[in-house]
């Protein structure tokens, strides 16, 4: 069946389901193509607990004609050209990836606009923290954020927070308290995570599973914008797959080709296309879309399509405080150490924030389960072993260092013809490598993580010698002003095509520190005035 | 070729003579195995299905089958043979998961007796009022 509409939106995580809800309600007329199916919040629930190994994917299918990235195995859907690998995953479904967020909503700092002209340092953005400040709130509405205004965050705001603020876990109250006295400020985090009933979804009952699914939706996920788009009369078209980007003779989107789980096409048609497919999936649908007439892609006149490929590499440090803390309660993470992100210091390293869990050793160690196994073995039962298993996962310290990481036209992904999915689709091929000025600042992280450790009179401290991966995909089709060197101008709309536009953290021409998503949001909303006057 | 040949023969004599004694001494039944186990654990409400789960494991293996059988029947002052399957099984049911053919695999997330010891529903099931997490944690006698 061919779909035909005003807009057509590839993509129905949180940047696509946004648009399509404005759009819709301003009465555009809306189809949102989604590679992925649509997910049961109570079969993925049931198959979370199942699953041997719960890392952010196990609730969720991996479908042969959608495939996604798994955390623990980079390769099984990546390929890696190295030299280090490139982890961060997302998957595909109805509402995206926000399904196993945590939903940390940071503000970027104004300084995060402005590396080149503040520090001489890789790229500026094309917009200021003033132009997207109005965007900021809208987003924090929309997502329903909850925040302390009381935090110190270096983000200015003109708007208040849409809910109070997510209580901070006793264990952050106890690093607070610990850090009295040293240079290191604890914060509560801005979180998308409901404190009172919002948007018709309850208050976070503490269940402590963020990542991977949050059983009330209490934490948002972009499923709420996929219903309120379709309740406004946008139609969401499940499995849908878009492989191929066409263009007509005058540079205009003409339509999509849509490869169905059984092979089959269809084509879309619409006036202005949209696309919200996120960082790796956007650039190859682009670059995999060549032909004779684009030899290298579509809206890659500037050759910059799927370059400067970031994350936040992040690296681990956890430890046993002397005193119980509590941890396994709650949300996984209600505040961190974030003046690290603002500072003269960002010509010599990276900007960085420090999360602090409350979910003890689970990301680093797989605790409680190997706190469990390691006090049996050592032959404790009964009330020791009980007591013990209790004392020990209390005072388990997670802080986690996730740091900015510079733009370099060599970290890129490209489609891979020779490699490809079941339906016939290129694998995404990645060439990903950390550099000195990121290592640089995971080095100081690492250094903070020591001295609360000490500060916590901490025991049985260990650091993770390497990094592992946010999830954070960035600045694949970055924007700018200037069509040699970006792909999106400040609207995000694509250089090379008037109709076509491109949404997520793929626009980012730098990454910041902060977690990408409220950006991506604010952005997105910023972007929705331009697709209308275009359609 | 021929001494790999040889090494699964002796391997396979071995698996017979003791799947022999086990059939001699009669097969641990569940009930058996939830005994043992409440006398392991110190508790005495265990999930029939995953001590099911935990007993055809142990006895899927020639090896700890035997030693579970011995186990069963010991009454204290246990070799090191039974004080190590012991412990693994005391592990079982802390973490939830327990192995089949040397692979680990999960008999219950919920059910797993460390989150008891943790005083906390597993993760994914909603715990306490909002906020309780901001509390100190309850004080353990
Ligand atoms: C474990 C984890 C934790 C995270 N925690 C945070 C956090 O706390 N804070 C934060 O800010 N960010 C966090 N992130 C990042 C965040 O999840 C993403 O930035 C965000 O979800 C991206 O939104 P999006 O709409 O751009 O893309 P997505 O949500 O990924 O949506 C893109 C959609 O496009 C679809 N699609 C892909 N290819 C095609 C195609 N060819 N045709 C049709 N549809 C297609 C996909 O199926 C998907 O539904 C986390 C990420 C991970 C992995
Ligand atoms: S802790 Fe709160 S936000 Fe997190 S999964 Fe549980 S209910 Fe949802």
């Amino acid at each position: 069946m061919p779909w035909s509409a005003d807009v057509v939106i590839v993509g129905s995580g949180v940047a696509g389901s946004l648009v399509a809800c404005r759009l819709a309600r301003a009465g555009v007329k809306v189809v949102v193509l989604e590679a992925g199916p649509r997910v049961q919040r109570t079969a993925a629930l049931a198959q979370y607990r199942r699953a041997l190994i719960k890392v952010p994917e196990s609730p969720y299918p991996d479908m042969p004609h959608a495939p996604h990235p798994v955390s623990d195995n980079p390769d099984r859907y990546f390929l890696q050209n190295g030299p280090d690998t490139f982890a961060s995953a997302y998957l595909r479904q109805v509402g995206g990836t926000t399904w196993h967020w945590l939903g940390t909503t940071l503000r970027f700092v104004p300084d995060d606009f402005r590396l080149r002209s503040k520090f001489g340092i890789a790229v500026d953005w094309p917009i200021s923290y003033g132009d997207l400040e109005p965007w900021y709130g809208e987003a924090e509405r929309e997502l329903g954020v909850a925040g302390d205004p009381e935090a110190e965050l270096q983000a200015p705001r003109s708007q208040p927070y849409a809910m109070p603020m997510i209580p901070l876990s006793y264990s952050d109250q106890r690093t607070i308290a610990a850090l009295h006295g040293t240079p290191y400020r604890v914060v509560a985090t801005p979180q998308a995570r409901n404190s009172q009933r919002y948007d018709n979804r309850p208050a976070c009952c503490g269940s402590a599973s963020c990542i991977p699914i949050c059983p009330v939706q209490a934490k948002y996920d972009a499923t709420s914008h996929v219903s309120q788009a379709e309740r406004a009369g946008a139609q969401v078209v499940a499995d849908a797959v878009v492989t191929r980007v066409d263009v007509a003779a005058d540079g205009r989107i003409s339509g999509l080709v849509v490869t169905r789980p059984d092979r089959t096409e269809d084509r879309a048609t619409a006036r202005v296309f949209v696309i919200a497919a996120h960082g790796i999936e956007t650039p190859k649908l682009l670059l995999q879309s060549r032909t004779e007439r684009l030899p290298s892609g579509v809206a890659n006149s500037s050759d910059h399509v799927g370059r400067n490929l970031m994350d936040h590499p992040s690296q681990l440090n956890w430890a046993l405080a002397g005193e119980p803390l509590g941890m396994f309660r709650g949300p996984m993470s209600t505040a961190g150490i974030e003046h690290t992100r603002a500072g003269d210091w960002r010509r010599d390293h990276a900007s960085f924030r420090i999360q602090v869990d409350n979910r003890g050793w689970a990301w680093p160690a797989g605790a409680p389960e190997s706190t469990a196994r390691a006090l049996s073995r050592r032959g404790l039962r009964g009330a020791d072993l009980d007591r013990a298993i209790a004392d020990h996962s209390s005072r388990q310290i997670t802080l986690t260092p996730m740091v900015e990481q510079l733009p370099s036209p060599a970290n890129r992904i490209v489609p891979d013809f020779d490699q490809r999915d079941a339906i016939g689709v290129p694998r995404p091929r990645i060439t990903y490598r950390i550099d000195g000025y990121s290592k640089r600042a995971l080095e100081h992280g690492r250094r903070i993580a020591r001295e609360v450790f000490a500060a916590m009179r901490a025991t049985e401290t260990h650091e993770a010698p390497g990094y592992v991966a946010s999830g954070h995909v960035m600045g694949t089709y970055r924007m700018g002003t200037d069509p040699k060197q970006s792909v999106v101008n400040p609207d995000q709309r694509a250089h090379d095509h008037p109709n076509l536009f491109l949404l997520g953290s793929g626009v980012f021409p730098t990454g910041a520190a902060s977690n990408p998503t409220l950006t991506i949001a604010a952005l997105a909303l910023r972007a929705v005035e331009e697709i209308r006057k275009s359609v | 070729m021929a001494s790999l040949t040889r090494r699964a023969l002796l391997g396979g004599a071995v698996l017979l003579a003791s799947s022999a004694r086990l059939r001699a001494m009669a097969p641990v039944s569940l009930a058996e195995f939830i005994e043992l186990s409440q006398r392991l654990l110190g508790r005495s409400k265990l999930d029939t299905e995953v001590a099911h789960l935990y007993l055809t494991a142990l006895l899927a293996d020639a090896d700890s089958a035997v030693t579970l059988a011995y186990l069963v029947q010991s009454n204290g002052n246990p070799t090191a043979e039974q004080a190590a399957l012991s412990r693994t099984i005391i592990e079982w049911w802390y973490t939830g998961v327990y192995e089949v053919d040397g692979k680990p695999r999960l008999a219950t997330h919920s059910g797993a007796l460390m989150w008891n010891a943790m005083r906390m529903p597993a993760p994914g099931t909603c715990a306490a009022p909002f906020g309780a997490w901001s509390q100190p944690p309850q004080d353990r006698v």
